[in-house]
């Protein structure tokens, strides 16, 4: 007998609904850990994307393509076709180390989670920045390239200039092979921290192309702490990692040292790389177990090798988190303890379990939030730690007019403790921190600029659902329409903190009617909740010009009194305004002044300064100077260089080992 | 053969020993280390110790002036020289007994000793495997150099010049002469035989002849990190090499390089692929049109491809710059098996110590804080030696990481010290190098330390006259310092040397 073909009448079917989300398996952990029997059984998750409909093999989607090269051993890997039936009935390939295929299941997986956590934290799509190509214009870059198998080494970078991702692979030392297998191999593209490192490099990249620049010492460790607190706390929003944790080390919920405690054991899995080894916690001597370690005010004075500078950073915003953390949870020990808030012995129940879990979950997501979306509040060249902070408070404050778990509260002491602050405010309270409103004069000149007319002309539509090209065609349309309104009245320069009229300095890079160069770097919206609880679009425009720099300052002046030299670094100014689109005000101005003699000092200091002692500095030159010797020697960008390659390569830490 | 008293222009040149301590003479072969030391031998002799004799392989004019050298060097010890000691194996530490290896060789020149350290004992399991990574790192290197070379690199030349510090002439060239140390065993009375023969730390001795002088050996250590070789003698498998980062990318390399490839390499190769043979696609078949629907085609690109779009993605050498890392690895690693030697002068109160490092770098200076600690040899307080050094042979050209500050240079905190640096400034911060010999920052610390008492052989002062005072110490103090100054009166001084008494 056969039975009658159902789906001959495709017509008469109902329509089936489309799959929400699209579900990968992932490594939680490095593999090496899933070697371990009692990390086994946590150490796989199931990722869930939305579900993506132009998503072919590679995998190719919107926003990235996995292109699986492996130049060392002159290979090739087939691309994975994750919409395979066979694979979408099983959430992908499982974890393994041996196919190639499972690693670009993962790297896409991972590197899609965080672009998504960009975009839910800033309301608006991810773009890449632009390439600028042969011609010296600038290109839309759709997709950022990844390469799962690029290198054989123990590193992993993005690289500005060809908008991709790097992973290397290596085999394990075979002297201190630790949990691994020796001469087993180590793949970086399946460590989730790292993965979701190096994409953050790149959407940073994407919002804030100057800040690869290293103009203080700052700038290059803001990248690194960024990149490491970006893959911590996505890290913990799985609340599957957590729970088994939380479960089966229960003993430390009373020191509730149990989140710094499970970050130290991510950092270790990672080898160096991840701050968290050396800034929040240490392996005391005698009993060989980790122990906090007390801030020191003075070590941020004394570090200066950007990733061990960054994870100062890191630990601030860790042990801000932890505070947070803890307040979250105290109502539930209580409950779970009548009352007193010390827990009985034994196995914690379930319920308790999950609930702890879903808390660390949900403030590491607000933690992440914090950090993205103060992104936006920053100057768009020459930012330090200070400027960070002031645009964390800001950023959060504008989201959450109450602190009603007093995270700012909690960053400022964090910050404070490790001597980290803004040398240009009086106090270190949260309206001390705050940017400040530009004064009403200013506030008049900024209105002609911004008009009516023009906030209706710029284009702001960056949903979720529209098309990334066109939202970069009109940005740049927007940035053409912003300059020329400026450029028509240049004499609003000076609340705008920047440099129009026909030269006083003449190092500033001027047109040839004299008048210095500016670029509208960016205009793009931000999302912010008014007092009233309701969504409000601000417009963030950023605003740039550029000056040569000398480090024999004489020679500064000469230049600046007409004669000429090859400059030895590019010096930029500029603003980031945050633009009230009803009423045409400019809510913050935050600037960094192309004239500023302190700036300027504090550049020429850093640059000149002999702070990475390595003998590749003796023979390879400082990664610092060669960034700026590759800048001035070509156009915009400096090109045949990789500063983060040169980052890792370069100083002692690595990220990767 | 000694030279006889109507030997005028012999005795003329001589180089006098003083009566209790010693005469150091600096020479300038241009960029390289060249120190020749006199001591008073117990029968009234002067007693003659070289320690190293080199200059870079590619400073232009090096050979001529090397024999410039050589020849003073003959004249000054009467052809007879009680020790030499060579710190390491780069040309600018011992490239003297090559361009000059005619005047050493002939049969009248004597050398007594020869003064190495345990690394180059090719006997020695150890040194056994670091020779054979080496050789691997160094053919690996030089192949992947030059694929970075035909690409364009712009970092592929300060690579090469780095490498060539292990490489001198390429691996061809070095077939034709005995080099260097090759030729200073063959040459010496005293032969290596045994591993007693060579120095290792901890060593004390005295120099033959000479009964008021202590020889510490510092370093270089016995230590498998530092030269990156395995400590587990147990290995399964001796002969296999082991397969970590370093080695996977060599054999990566070496894969691809026709002429670089041996056979012993394949079982490396195979090995160290990431992947199953099965999961595999080789490029030939990656561009092909049909493969994945183009997909690599549209992606990657090849260079068969009209459009050339998607060139700038491409990652062909990308991969190829950790050369860079190991390049300075290896280099680290040879300067960090410097031959480190102390000489104490117990004839002096308190006894003085002069220090002479070769090119040590971090890791050779850090373990020196261990040699008090229990183990073969001698126990030696470091603390107290440095604190009586009263000369110091700056380590590495006066580069930043081969002087410890808080663990070297801050402990000699003798009043009478002085630096001596052998470098060629110009040289080597010169266009194309741009090497950081010597160290502003270090320079500065020295100044400090030294309160101006610095030699530098790129700077011998013209025609006999004395160095200027920088301004540190008080006239009558810089007067004693440059009473002990001796130096060839020309118009291009060939040589400075300084008395310790």
């Amino acid at each position: 007998m056969t039975m009658p073909i159902q789906g001959a009448q495709p017509s008469k079917s109902p329509k089936l609904p489309k799959p929400a989300n699209r579900r990968l398996r992932a490594f939680a952990f490095d593999p090496c850990l899933s070697q371990r029997i009692d990390m086994h059984d946590i150490n796989e998750i199931t990722i869930s994307l939305p579900w993506e409909k132009h998503l072919k093999q590679g995998p190719v989607d919107d926003y990235l393509e996995v292109v699986d090269y492996d130049p060392a051993s002159q290979a090739f890997y087939a691309p994975v076709n994750l919409n395979d039936p066979d694979l979408l009935a099983q959430d992908g390939l499982p974890p393994m180390l041996s196919n190639p295929q499972f690693h670009q299941q993962m790297v896409y997986g991972v590197v899609r989670t965080t672009i998504r956590h960009f975009e839910k934290a800033l309301g608006r799509r991810a773009l890449w920045s632009p390439r600028k190509n042969d011609q010296g214009e600038y290109e839309y870059v759709d997709h950022l390239r990844v390469y799962p198998h690029a290198l054989r080494e123990a590193n992993a970078y993005y690289s500005p200039e060809k908008k991709a991702l790097l992973f290397g692979y290596f085999p394990a030392s075979t002297t201190s092979p630790g949990m691994n297998l020796p001469g087993g191999i180590v793949f970086t593209c399946l460590s989730h921290d790292i993965v979701a490192h190096e994409t953050t490099h790149a959407l940073i990249d994407g919002l804030h192309r100057r800040f690869i620049e290293p103009s203080n010492v700052d700038v290059w460790a803001l990248h690194e702490a960024l990149a490491d607190l970006v893959a911590l706390f996505q890290h913990f929003t799985y609340p599957e990692v957590l729970r088994g944790q939380i479960a089966q080390t229960r003993g430390d919920l009373e020191s509730q040292n149990l989140l710094g405690e499970l970050a130290f054991q991510f950092g270790q899995a990672i080898g160096n790389y991840g701050a968290l080894r050396s800034a929040i916690w240490k392996i005391d001597p005698e009993t060989k177990k980790p122990v906090p370690v007390e801030p020191d005010p003075k070590a941020l004075r004394q570090t200066t090798e950007p990733h061990a500078r960054g994870a100062i950073l890191v630990a601030a915003v860790f042990d801000a988190f932890l505070t947070v953390y803890k307040r979250r949870i105290a109502d539930l020990l209580r409950i779970a303890s009548g009352g007193t808030g010390i827990l009985a012995p034994g196995a914690l129940h379930p319920d308790l379990v999950e609930r702890l879990a879903q808390e660390a979950a949900k403030t590491a997501g607000h933690f992440l939030q914090i950090c993205i979306r103060a992104l936006d509040y920053c100057p768009p060249v020459d930012v330090d730690f200070g400027d960070y902070l002031r645009a964390m408070i800001t950023a959060d404050a504008d989201l959450l007019t109450e602190d009603r778990l007093n995270y700012r509260l909690a960053i400022i002491e964090a910050f404070r403790r490790r001597g980290i602050y803004p040398n240009d405010v009086r106090n270190l309270s949260e309206e001390g921190l705050l940017w400040i409103e530009p004064s009403k004069e200013d506030q008049k000149v900024f209105q002609r600029v911004f008009t009516k007319k023009i906030l209706r002309q710029l284009a702001l539509d960056w949903g979720m659902t529209t098309n990334r090209e066109r939202i970069y065609r009109k940005a740049c349309d927007s940035q053409e329409r912003l300059h020329n309104r400026i450029a028509a009245v240049p004499e609003v320069a000076k609340a705008f903190h920047l440099k129009l009229d026909a030269v006083e300095k003449q190092s500033l890079f001027c047109n040839d009617r004299g008048v210095p160069f500016f670029e509208v770097h960016s205009v793009r919206p931000a999302r912010r909740v008014g007092p009233d609880g309701d969504s409000i679009t601000d417009l963030v425009v950023e605003i740039t010009q550029r000056r040569r720099g000398y480090i024999d300052p004489d020679r500064q002046q000469m230049v600046d009194a007409g004669d000429t030299f090859d400059p030895d670094f590019i010096f930029r100014g500029g603003c980031t305004l945050l633009v009230d689109l009803h009423e045409g005000k400019v809510r913050y101005c935050i600037y960094k002044d192309i004239d500023s003699k302190y700036r300027l000092e504090r550049m020429r200091k850093y640059l000149g300064g002999d702070e990475s002692p390595s003998l590749r500095s003796t023979y390879f030159g400082d990664p610092r100077q060669s960034y700026y010797t590759a800048l001035t020697g070509g156009e915009d960008e400096a090109m045949g260089t990789e500063p983060f390659a040169m980052i890792n390569r370069s100083f002692t830490l690595k990220e990767v080992k | 053969m000694m030279p006889t008293e109507t030997d005028a222009a012999a005795v003329v040149f001589k180089m006098k020993a003083p009566t209790t301590g010693v005469s150091v003479r600096m020479y300038n072969p241009g960029f390289g280390d060249c120190l020749l030391l006199a001591f008073a031998g117990g029968d009234g002799e002067a007693r003659y110790v070289l320690i190293d004799c080199g200059v870079h392989h590619q400073y232009s004019g090096g050979s001529a002036r090397m024999k410039r050298v050589a020849d003073n060097i003959m004249a000054a010890t009467g052809k007879h020289l009680h020790a030499v000691a060579i710190t390491h194996d780069h040309t600018d530490h011992h490239y003297g007994f090559r361009y000059a290896r005619k005047t050493f060789a002939e049969d009248d020149v004597i050398i007594d000793e020869l003064w190495l350290a345990w690394i180059e004992n090719s006997d020695d399991d150890l040194v056994k495997q670091w020779v054979k990574n080496k050789h691997l790192t160094l053919r690996a290197l030089t192949s992947a150099i030059n694929r970075l070379q035909q690409a364009n690199h712009p970092l592929a030349a300060a690579m090469q010049s780095v490498l060539e510090f292990d490489v001198p002439e390429g691996f061809a060239a070095a077939g034709n002469a005995p080099p260097p140390l090759e030729f200073l065993r063959g040459k010496v009375v005293k032969k290596l035989n045994v591993p007693q023969d060579y120095k290792n730390p901890r060593d004390v001795f005295t120099i033959p002849g000479v009964p008021n002088v202590k020889v510490y050996v510092l370093g270089p250590p016995r230590n498998y990190e530092l030269l990156n070789v395995m400590d587990d003698n147990n290995e399964v498998y001796p002969e296999m090499t082991a397969l970590n980062e370093r080695t996977a990318f060599a054999a990566a390399v070496l894969a691809a390089d026709g002429e670089a490839r041996q056979d012993e390499d394949d079982d490396l190769i195979w090995r160290s692929r990431p992947f199953d043979k099965r999961y595999e696609i080789q490029k030939i078949d990656a561009d092909c049109k049909m493969m994945y629907e183009g997909f690599f085609h549209d992606f990657y690109g090849f260079d068969s491809d009209v459009d050339q779009s998607n060139e700038w993605r491409r990652i062909e050498t990308d991969w190829l710059l950790s050369a860079q890392q190991l390049v300075e690895e290896l280099d680290s690693i040879t300067n960090n098996t410097s031959l480190v030697l102390a000489f104490e002068l117990t004839d002096t109160t308190p006894h003085k110590v002069l220090l002479f490092v070769g090119d040590a770098q971090v890791g050779n200076w850090m373990s020196w804080q261990h040699l008090d600690d229990s183990g073969p040899g001698e126990k030696i307080d470091i603390d107290d030696l440095l604190t009586r050094t009263v000369f110091y042979k700056v380590g590495h050209h006066g580069s930043r990481n081969a002087t410890l500050k808080e663990h070297g240079l801050e402990r000699m905190t003798n009043s009478d010290l002085v630096a001596i640096i052998p470098v060629d400034k110009k040289w080597a911060n010169n266009e194309k190098r741009k090497w950081e010999h010597p160290a502003e920052k270090l320079l500065a610390q020295l100044e400090t330390s030294t309160r101006g008492r610095i030699l530098r052989s790129d700077k011998i002062p013209q025609n006999g006259k004395k160095p200027e005072n920088p301004g540190m110490l008080d006239q009558q103090n810089w007067k004693a310092f440059t009473d002990e100054i001796e130096l060839e009166n020309s118009d291009d001084p060939l040589w400075i040397q300084f008395t310790v008494k």
